[in-house]
């Protein structure tokens, strides 16, 4: 399948929704484990996303990606600033100015997306992050694109495998960000940013439908 | 000249410490620094980190980014790979606010960017008792 710009459009459209109608959630998560900001943040910025989207001309996939980057960069505030915010700049890198990318390019600007947030916060899977969803994600994602399968087809089982991602995350003592200052205490809570990466992965796939 | 830029969560601490670092300095060095969002609530502005950092190691000679907690750190890190790693900036791995004063004090007097770096850094270690 080829995903051009109205895909793309319509994938931060979804996650805006998930990140609007999850505010109050993601929040919770946050306020047992961390500064409790991150649904607030997440919401704050999916919206400054959309107003960008709407006053620039960001017509090919990786302009949109490169909008929203800047966007959230500019308004998020807390850490998932910069890591959301690398998320989508990566995407926009590997995407450069192509008006429609195929799945092992979407795949590719995953890669790198988890690539910069690794770069970033020097998490690994297992310390309660983002990257405990991103990239058993990812891989099985590039495993099964290189197999000759395409995203639709996988779609249903990246959304269960991301969800059943983030849940993986409850027993993890936090190791990274502020989590960790909690040590054992931060046992026994999902963590907010592997959720907020839940709802990405589920609107990526969302998209295609034209949900 | 060397810039020194500050980054921290709260606006209060990065206006605070400018001033620290700029009643410890007696010679060349400009110190700048960024802190909390947009609004001015607890945070940092990513993107203005983005522009600041990029104004910076254009005008001077060398810049030293010295962070607090977690996504300043982040914001810095995420700014310099936008930028193309420029030559002469360093994030420093130096506690915020001894790191900071060392670094303006060292920088004023002259010395070489990595000769900063290495006394912010070294400020992790002075004991205080």
């Amino acid at each position: 399948m080829m995903y051009d710009a109205e895909y793309f459009l319509r994938f931060v459209k979804i996650f805006a929704k998930y990140l609007e109608e999850n505010r109050e959630y993601l929040t919770q998560l946050d306020a047992a484990i961390g500064d409790g900001d991150h649904g607030i943040n997440m919401d704050r910025g999916a919206k400054a996303a959309l107003e960008r989207l709407g006053t620039t001309n960001a017509g090919t996939p990786g302009a949109i990606m490169r909008t929203v980057g800047m966007a959230l960069l500019s308004s998020v505030g807390g850490a998932a600033g910069p890591l959301y915010g690398t998320v989508f700049m990566r995407m926009s890198m590997a995407f450069r100015n192509k008006e429609k990318i195929d799945d092992k390019e979407l795949v590719a600007g995953l890669e790198q997306a988890l690539l910069g947030i690794k770069g970033l916060g020097k998490a690994e899977v297992g310390d309660k992050t983002m990257v405990d969803v991103w990239e058993p994600v990812v891989e099985f994602m590039k495993e099964n694109i290189e197999n000759g399968r395409t995203l639709p087809e996988i779609c249903e089982d990246v959304i269960a495998l991301a969800e059943e991602s983030m849940k993986a995350t409850i027993p993890l003592q936090a190791r990274k960000g502020r989590a960790s200052y909690l040590g054992e205490r931060s046992i026994g809570h999902q963590d907010p940013g592997a959720t907020s990466s839940y709802y990405f992965f589920r609107s990526l796939c969302e998209a295609i439908g034209g949900r | 000249m060397l810039s020194i830029l500050i980054l921290s969560h709260s606006p209060d601490i990065a206006k605070g410490l400018k001033k620290m670092c700029l009643q410890m300095v007696s010679g060349e060095v400009h110190i700048d620094a960024v802190g909390g969002t947009k609004e001015g609530d607890l945070g940092i502005d990513a993107e203005l980190v983005l522009s600041r950092l990029e104004e910076l190691s254009r005008k001077s000679d060398g810049v030293v980014v010295i962070g607090d907690i977690g996504s300043t750190i982040m914001a810095a890190k995420n700014a310099l790979q936008m930028l193309g790693l420029p030559e002469g900036v360093y994030i420093a791995d130096a506690p915020l606010v001894e790191g900071a004063v060392v670094a303006a004090v060292e920088a004023s007097l002259g010395s070489s960017v990595e000769e900063v770096v290495k006394k912010a850094e070294e400020a992790k270690f002075v004991s205080k008792l």
